[in-house]
């Protein structure tokens, strides 16, 4: 029985698989990012020194005591945040064309941490998934396809970086699976909460979200006609993130995916949480089929097969 | 040790990382549960300084009504109150869709310190007043806006005019390091905002 369940275990969580999926996870993350925070960049002095609405002294203050961090590494001056915020741009970059990936992941996650460690107030969504996002990078081995080392190596004619059976391909199984179960996870959370709430369970959450003055982009004030979309819109929400964490393990991966997709363009568009919508949609091409993904990017998307590399598992 | 063995030692050591990781991130967005309280001083050292703490609550339990700042400022020459001009609102509203994110940021950090009274007066009315050099003083009130049950929303209105505004008790607060020394007095009645109108244009 043990072994039984050991060998389940190390099949799910060891398994090497096609390196593509996490190669593209790691570039769609990347660019994402690298937007998000240059354009937050613009108002570093803003958000991390005492220039904004919340001086250094304050920094914990803000939290309850049960989420305050024992230890902290959040920029104590200017140009430490300055340097902080540079240093994450480039670990994006370096993620983006896929150069030291892991080295540029793990510098990137503790120079964002400590960025949100300096003002916690300012985050949001979009920026607690990049934390995952990130630490999940740091095990992967996301550049052995669909980056620069490995268009390089195929335009070369060199073989695929090959190393399979390491620690690292151990790590890197475990990266992506960490990944896909915190998709589940944030999802089902999500889901749960929502029940606790009377505008969910009677359908017209949805019609409070869209009307919100202070989010909305587009007046969709003519969904009140519809009451019953708005009502569906709303129980198809609850029902897509409480079932996700099951139904993506299915032959219905396919359709809570094209599901999610609908879900998080709606949101990007009608309340413009586009880094978040982006980042949450980026984690799904870790489920995707490897040869469905590269037969779409090679095929349908025109990218030309070198700059995916040659198929190799990791 | 053959490799087979160094190996399987080495899923075993990953797995014992990999449950624990998975173990804080799935306990800890409820945290004030049974589970939580007993065995967060296992995961807290872990996850609060990295972040894995995080509750994931969008949108829910239900979505939030808009919610704001309106204020006046109040200089020594008197209570800076121009009929012709609406009262500053903080975050300003953002009219367009935009790629910076600036706006959902100071929202969310304005909704998060406003929830906190004693940060709220020692951190943001000190921004505020930054803001304004010559105020002494503000005047200042949060506002909601909510809509209406679907039912009784107005046929043929939009979201802004079929919005109900809420506004709360003003408060007056001192912009700290400013003197009050008024060339003429504060008034005490200051004319109240006219309620159920939609929010002032931006800043």
């Amino acid at each position: 029985m043990i072994n039984k369940l050991w060998s389940k275990w190390e099949e799910f969580f060891f398994a090497p698989a096609d390196a593509l999926p996490a190669g593209v996870f790691r570039f769609l993350f990347a660019v994402n990012a690298f937007i998000m925070y240059a354009i937050r960049f613009k108002d570093w002095r803003f958000y991390f020194t005492d220039d904004g609405f919340l001086p250094q002294a304050g920094v914990f203050d803000i939290l309850p005591e049960f989420y305050r961090p024992a230890i902290s590494w959040f920029p104590h001056s200017a140009p430490t945040a300055l340097a902080m915020n540079i240093g994450l741009l480039i670990c994006l970059l370096l993620l983006i064309v896929g150069l030291v990936p892991r080295l540029a992941a793990a510098v990137g996650f503790f120079l964002h941490v400590g960025l949100i460690q300096r003002n916690y107030s300012v985050a949001y969504g979009a920026d607690f998934i990049t934390t995952f996002m990130f630490f999940s990078l740091i095990f992967m081995r996301s550049n052995r396809r669909f980056s620069l080392p490995a268009w390089w190596r195929a335009r070369r004619g060199l073989s695929p970086m090959l190393d399979s059976g390491s620690v690292g391909q151990l790590l890197s199984s475990m990266g992506v699976r960490m990944m896909q179960l915190q998709l589940c996870l944030i999802y089902a959370y999500t889901g749960l909460e929502k029940m606790k709430g009377a505008a969910w369970w009677d359908g017209s959450a949805i019609w409070a979200v869209v009307g919100n003055q202070q989010i909305m982009f587009i007046d969709s004030s003519w969904l009140k006609h519809v009451p019953l979309l708005l009502a569906a819109m709303t129980f198809l929400t609850l029902l897509f993130e409480i079932y996700f964490a099951v139904l993506v393990w299915t032959p219905l991966r396919k359709w809570i995916i094209l599901l999610g997709i609908a879900m998080h363009t709606g949101i990007a568009l009608s309340i413009g949480l586009f880094y978040f919508s982006f980042g949450m949609m980026c984690v799904y091409v870790l489920f995707a089929d490897p040869v469905w993904l590269d037969a779409t990017l090679t095929r349908y998307l025109r990218i030309p097969r070198s700059w995916l590399g040659a198929p190799v598992e990791v | 040790m053959n490799q087979g063995s160094r190996r399987t030692v080495l899923k075993v050591v990953i797995s014992i990382f990999l449950l624990y990781h998975l173990a804080a991130v799935t306990i800890l967005p409820n945290g004030s549960s049974m589970i939580g309280r007993k065995l967060s001083w296992l995961f807290l050292p872990y996850a609060n300084p990295t972040l894995f703490n995080r509750t994931w609550q969008f949108f829910s339990p239900g979505p939030m009504s808009a919610f704001y700042l309106e204020y006046n400022t109040l200089t020594n020459a008197g209570p800076a109150i121009d009929e012709e001009r609406p009262p500053y609102v903080y975050p300003p509203h953002r009219k367009n869709a935009a790629l910076d994110d600036f706006y959902m940021r100071t929202l969310a950090g304005m909704r998060l310190i406003a929830m906190n009274p004693a940060n709220f007066e020692t951190d943001f009315i000190p921004f505020l007043c930054r803001l304004h050099p010559e105020a002494v003083k503000l005047d200042l009130r949060s506002v909601m806006e909510e809509l209406p049950p679907i039912e009784k929303a107005d046929p043929a209105g939009n979201f802004k005019d079929m919005s109900e505004r809420t506004t709360l008790p003003r408060k007056i607060y001192d912009c700290p390091g400013r003197e009050y020394a008024p060339s003429a007095p504060i008034e005490e009645e200051i004319p109240n905002e006219p309620v159920n109108q939609g929010p002032p244009d931006d800043q």
